[in-house]
């Protein structure tokens, strides 16, 4: 029998948990050492090796070049997409949690449905669509296939969040002089604050490393997101290895600097948005 | 200043009673409207032109292109490499359910086990996560690189020079070795997920089973893996639905190649489109996709629906 | 000028009645409790004259003024929740604020009303607190201090001490009957099915039937004052929800009726006189007999009138009184409550000795046959 072999004993557990820990890491520590090799390094020395001089060269060229630009982009998308996410989907979940109308569950159930929908079957039209409506290359045009590709999660863990909100505090509020508007504005958006973390974490994280819409919807150097830098550097550098996986190494920093301030709440707002998906 | 200074008039009163009943009825449409529009424009209108597309043949040039009727699906029905794809995204699901599920169950139970830097531990498996496709992609591709890889660098290091192969660049390899990068990426994803399960597991059961004289290994087998069933379905349904429209990692790190050794339907329908300038036929591939994902999403879920009503 | 009124009011959801000709009127300053059943639908009232529930038909009037259709924040109301309803993302302050800030009251009037509430309250150190921070007995607290900075016409309560332990849950009877002391020319209207909070607290019973009898009968059983409600029920569903244990129903048949009252036999024989009007019906009428266990006493050796004789089952001493259980049959309970300890009883039926004007009759349909003397002028033997 299988199971007779799989023994959790005092030992396996550490060796286990650290077997995994190297598999996990060795990549990126073979990213991190090889792009502060030289070039010629790379084809002198064992693969293995430390680098000779730990220096930072190939980082500052690539800082040098246009990854700021890259970086910028990438801010300037996800920051007014996620922010519209939020406003969007909070709207729209706390009407299908709490306000009657007809066809609410109807449409609840539209929406979610809208959550299998490949993003491939929507391309070649958006991507027509883009270029008629004369976004074609730039920033701009990621932002609508962002937000709305975004919305039918975002909403489905909305409203099950805004289905807890008790009753009675909406019922406070109607007593204290709020209509719906007010009620949405200074009682389910505040409370919803959980939930709208877990969605802005989610989102924000899928969308920074998006990379489809990126490379159909842009075409410039000005105008691509960082995901595309890699790519963008790896047809530049082709040979140029320690150069590319600084590259690497710059387009994943920004979300490990985020992930080193809020662990938890990143684990769990990933978790969260991708069971819901 | 008493309250019935300041409280309003019966036609005040009317007015605004009148105000709120207006602001009650135009609410669900203030409120639901941007949603409602984004989705139209950005989800089902391209939805809905993407299989108006299928029925026609277009290279992009011009406005709209000819209509061909059933010209697309029928070679579609006939096209093998677009079953070929349909099938390679068939065992990315099926080995991805056989590799990852597993190991991520036995790093869950490592974990929940090992109450001492499990934290720290989980935090660290959690980072290829964070990685997009594209840098993923090329870190892998240097990985496996056949002349300057650290891969076949160490096994010749270790005199297993005949060991070293082409990872990517071998047609038999080429999807073995992306569904390797897969997992490695996907399977802390699972494990946390099964993580939690087995935190919610009622320690009072581990208690009164230990009481009963039950070893470890039996609470394994017998308490802890059926209480794993529920979460199991879960990821084997996301695993299912991600396969079928995977695309990323596999585009940047082989294209689909070599000899589309690990193309998908995803890829497959990338380069007609945007290769080949078959704007229809690449349409065709995507609704296609769309429906298999759509009829996988409702058979799954009917049968987990039966499961959950069984157990 | 705030009393309420309110005229053959119905409600209902879809298709089923909730409440049904409910006819009431509450008087300036009064303390009025709804009392009933789950299900009775005392909530669905309360909220209707909050304006949260719609008024299906018939008039809802505060200070004579109309109000179906007016605004729950005009209707000069205001309401404790039963789970408090503080706004968790909100200060103590805050929360009692919102209301004011939202009818666009000035800011120094704002904090004003709330220190003033706040003080009568003795919540001032918490001022700064979250909802969260506060225990249940702050909480509550908190949420009266919100009714009471909006100065209402009407301050409503939704079973508002159901999530309290039962100590802290005395101490807040109280304070609510001190409020309503502080604030003689707001009435106030309680939700409760806890009859204990109810017979304290107020100065009106309102109680409620839930049921079939509810379309046949009216959602309202009875409403008047509580010791009217209790020595003088208008019918077995008062006469039972009242009291605990709740009153003995024994089958008798009536004997003969006069101007005096009358008499009654019970199916074991016994032969007790009843003073109520029972000159319409004919003798031999099956009747029921009412009889709280607390007015049954055990009779002295040799006592033959007005007695009843029953075996005793079982017995529960709580120190204070003892229950007597005196049917074999669960359902239909006989309880006599005694004051004494009770360790030992003889063997076979022990005589009680009712009070004529302890006692109660119903007819076949549940209603209670008119009672002679005067509630208020009854003597207590």
């Amino acid at each position: 029998m299988a199971h007779r072999s799989f023994k959790l004993s005092r030992l396996s557990i550490p060796v286990l948990g650290l077997f995994w820990l190297a598999v996990t890491t060795l990549p990126f520590l073979f990213v991190v050492f090889t792009s502060m090799k030289t070039l010629q390094e790379t084809y002198t020395n064992p693969v293995w090796a430390l680098p000779e001089s730990f220096s930072l060269d190939n980082y500052i060229r690539v800082i040098e070049g246009s990854y700021l630009t890259y970086l910028r982009n990438s801010a300037f998308v996800i920051t007014i997409s996620v922010i519209l996410i939020v406003i969007v989907s909070s709207m729209a979940a706390y009407a299908l949690a709490r306000l009657k109308f007809r066809f609410n569950t109807a449409l609840f159930g539209l929406i979610v449905a809208g959550m299998i929908v490949p993003l491939h079957v929507t391309l070649v039209p958006v991507y027509l669509m883009t270029r008629a409506m004369g976004l074609y290359d730039t920033l701009f045009a990621l932002i609508g296939p962002y937000v709305a590709t975004s919305l039918p999660v975002s909403i489905f863990i909305l409203t099950e969040f805004m289905r807890q909100v008790p009753r009675e505090l909406e019922e406070a509020a109607l007593l204290d002089g709020c209509g719906p508007f007010k009620i949405f504005a200074k009682i389910f958006f505040p409370l919803s604050t959980p939930g709208i973390s877990t969605v802005a974490i989610y989102n924000g994280i899928m969308l920074w490393n998006e990379f489809v819409f990126a490379y159909v919807l842009t075409s410039s150097p000005e105008t691509r997101t960082l995901p595309l830098a890699v790519w963008e550097f790896q047809g530049q550098y082709a040979a140029d290895i320690p150069t590319i996986l600084a590259v690497v190494t710059l387009s994943t920093l920004p979300l490990i600097i985020v992930y080193a301030i809020g662990q938890e709440r990143i684990v769990n707002g990933m978790m969260a948005g991708s069971l819901k998906g | 200043m008493s309250s019935a200074e300041i409280a309003p008039t019966e036609s005040g009163h009317r007015q605004s009673s009148r105000r709120f009943r207006r602001a009650q009825k135009v609410a669900p449409f203030v409120f639901l409207a941007p949603a409602v529009l984004l989705l139209l424009v950005f989800l089902l209108y391209p939805l809905v032109s993407s299989f108006r597309l299928s029925f026609v043949s277009w290279n992009g040039l011009g406005d709209g292109g000819d209509f061909v009727g059933f010209q697309n699906w029928v070679r579609l029905a006939h096209d093998t490499l677009f079953w070929r794809s349909a099938l390679h995204n068939i065992l990315l699901a099926v080995f991805s359910v056989v590799v990852q599920l597993p190991i991520a169950v036995v790093l869950a139970v490592v974990l929940d086990e090992a109450s001492k830097g499990s934290r720290i531990l989980k935090i660290l498996y959690f980072l290829p996560l964070l990685m997009s496709s594209v840098a993923l992609g090329v870190l892998f591709k240097n990985i496996y690189d056949p002349n300057f890889g650290p891969i076949n660098g160490i096994l010749s290091e270790l005199g297993l020079y005949s060991w070293t192969q082409d990872w990517l660049g071998d047609p038999r390899l080429a999807l073995a070795s992306v569904i390797a990068v897969v997992s490695w990426q996907y399977i802390p994803f699972y494990m946390v997920l099964f993580l939690a399960a087995l935190s919610s597991f009622p320690r009072e059961i581990t208690e009164a089973a230990r009481l009963d004289g039950a070893s470890g290994r039996t609470i394994f087998w017998r308490l802890k893996l059926p209480h794993l069933q529920g979460t199991f379905r879960t990821a084997a349904l996301l695993v299912l639905i991600g396969s079928m429209r995977y695309f990323d990692l596999i585009y940047v790190m082989t294209g689909g190649g070599p000899e589309n050794a690990s193309e998908v339907m995803a890829t497959y329908m990338y380069r007609t489109v945007f290769a080949s300038f078959e704007l229809g036929y690449g349409s065709t591939i995507a609704s296609a996709m769309f429906f298999i994902i759509m009829a996988i999403s409702i058979v799954s879920l009917r049968v987990s629906q039966r499961f959950e009503t069984e157990v | 000028m705030t009393s309420i009124t309110l005229n053959n009011v119905e409600k209902s959801f879809g298709k089923v009645t909730v409440l049904h000709d409910i006819d009431l009127m509450i008087e300036d300053g009064e303390f009025c409790v709804f009392l009933g059943p789950s299900g009775c639908g005392k909530s669905t009232l309360l909220r209707m004259i909050a304006g949260i529930e719609t008024v299906t038909s018939g008039d809802l009037r505060i200070g004579g003024e109309r109000m179906n259709d007016v605004l729950p924040s005009e209707r000069r109301v205001a309401m404790v929740f039963q789970n408090y309803a503080l706004y968790p993302h909100m200060s103590v302050y805050e929360n009692m604020a919102f209301g004011l800030k939202q009818a666009k009251t000035p800011k120094d009037e704002i904090a004003k009303r709330v220190q003033i509430a706040a003080k009568t309250l003795q919540i001032e150190p918490l001022l700064e607190r979250r909802p969260k921070e506060l225990s249940g007995g702050q909480r509550q607290r908190v949420a009266i201090g919100r009714a009471i900075v909006r100065q209402p016409a009407v301050f409503l309560f939704d079973e508002p001490l159901s999530n309290l332990d039962a100590a802290l849950r005395v101490h807040m009877r109280t304070e609510i009957a001190n409020l309503h002391r502080d604030f003689p020319h707001a009435s106030m209207i309680y939700v409760t099915h806890d009859q204990t909070e109810a017979m304290a607290l107020a100065d009106k019973i309102v109680l409620l039937r839930s049921g079939e009898d509810v379309l046949t009968k009216g959602s309202i059983a009875q409403s008047g004052s509580p010791l009217e409600l209790y020595h003088r029920p208008k019918n077995r569903f008062v006469a039972g929800f009242l009291g605990s244990p709740s009153m003995n129903f024994l089958p008798v048949t009536l004997v003969n009726a006069n101007t005096e009252g009358a008499t009654v036999r019970l199916a074991s024989g016994e032969i007790i006189d009843v003073p109520v009007d029972a000159r319409t019906l004919s003798a031999g009428a099956p009747l029921t007999l009412g009889v709280r266990p607390e007015h049954m006493v055990p009779a002295p050796p040799g006592t033959d009138t007005q007695v009843i004789r029953k075996v005793v089952h079982s017995i529960e001493n709580f120190g204070e009184h003892s229950y007597l259980y005196l049917s074999d049959t669960p359902d239909e309970p006989c309880i006599a409550k005694v004051a004494d300890d009770v360790l030992e009883t003889a063997e076979g039926p022990v005589a009680f000795r009712v009070r004529p004007s302890a006692c109660h009759l119903f007819d076949a349909n549940g209603d209670a046959l008119p009672y002679l003397a005067d509630a208020t002028s009854r003597t207590f033997a």
